[in-house]
């Protein structure tokens, strides 16, 4: 394998690592302290309705069991293009809703200013990069082996 | 050279990507509102904004038509359980669901409409506009 082959493994992992860290994080907080994180994530979370504890809980199951996908994909390459699909597959829905949500008007009028970069551009990166490593690996499928 | 700007670049994604679970949420978007019930009474589909008892119905005019735009108190939407409209005091049509809202046909030549809308489960909300 050329260095510049380990090189670029080893900077998908590291992507990989930070994003599971995120995943895992914030999984773990919403089911260990769902009232914490209502209050304290920075973001309007209250503003979305009143805190429902078991929903949180609910969704941060869904966040941690991305970030074990992404955090296995750290250490086993071969997972990383179903791991990306996993989690792309949950933020696009997520980005989907948050259209049909604010078509129908349950955001305020001006909602899509504050979604288009956190939510939508985020989201857009997400489906670059599941395309990035879908591409690389039939690349690497189909490579001549020595 | 090349392999450390192959990290950093790497570095700078993982952390867009790190932060997104917790970007989702949006840093200042308002989502609903959280100052309680009443507190916002904007349209937010470019009609007028009127209250019926403790609810908010957005009418959006159109030359032949209406769209109705039902929501509680908090500005959740809300499908009424049926809708109707008296135009002229004479002539009612029948409001339809369609995608997200309320859309009644109504004559060009329309002055008034008596708005009728059955919540469901909850109260009849009867609104004269204009």
């Amino acid at each position: 394998m050329s260095s510049n082959t380990q090189a670029a493994g080893r900077a998908w992992g590291i992507v990989f690592a930070l994003f599971a860290a995120g995943n895992l994080a914030n999984g773990s907080w919403m089911l260990a302290n769902p009232g914490h994180w209502y209050v304290h994530l920075p973001a309007n979370v209250p503003g979305s309705g009143p805190l429902n504890e078991h929903f949180v809980r609910d969704t941060g199951c869904i966040f941690l069991l991305i970030g074990v996908a992404l955090a296995i994909a750290v250490w086993k390459p071969r997972c990383r293009l179903t791991a990306l699909l996993f989690a792309t597959g949950f933020y696009g829905a997520h980005a989907v809703v948050h259209v049909y949500d604010s078509v129908r008007g349950l955001f305020p009028p001006g909602q899509w200013r504050y979604d288009l970069l956190p939510v939508y551009g985020t989201t857009l990166l997400l489906v670059i990069l599941t395309l990035w490593v879908a591409r690389r690996g039939r690349g690497e499928r189909s490579a001549p082996r020595a | 050279m090349k392999n450390a700007l192959c990290y950093m670049v790497a570095a700078a994604v993982g952390f867009i990507l790190f932060a997104m679970p917790f970007l989702l949420y949006g840093l200042g978007g308002g989502h609903t509102h959280g100052d309680g019930p009443h507190s916002d009474h904007g349209a937010r589909h470019g009609g007028q904004v009127l209250m019926v008892s403790d609810y908010h119905l957005e009418l959006v005019e159109h030359p032949d038509s209406v769209e109705l735009y039902l929501s509680d108190a908090f500005r959740r939407p809300l499908r009424p359980a049926s809708c109707s409209v008296e135009f002229d005091g004479r002539r009612t049509a029948i409001c339809e669901w369609r995608s997200h809202r309320s859309v009644v046909s109504r004559p060009i030549d329309t002055q008034s409409g008596l708005y009728q809308l059955r919540v469901d489960g909850g109260p009849l909300l009867t609104l004269k506009f204009p």
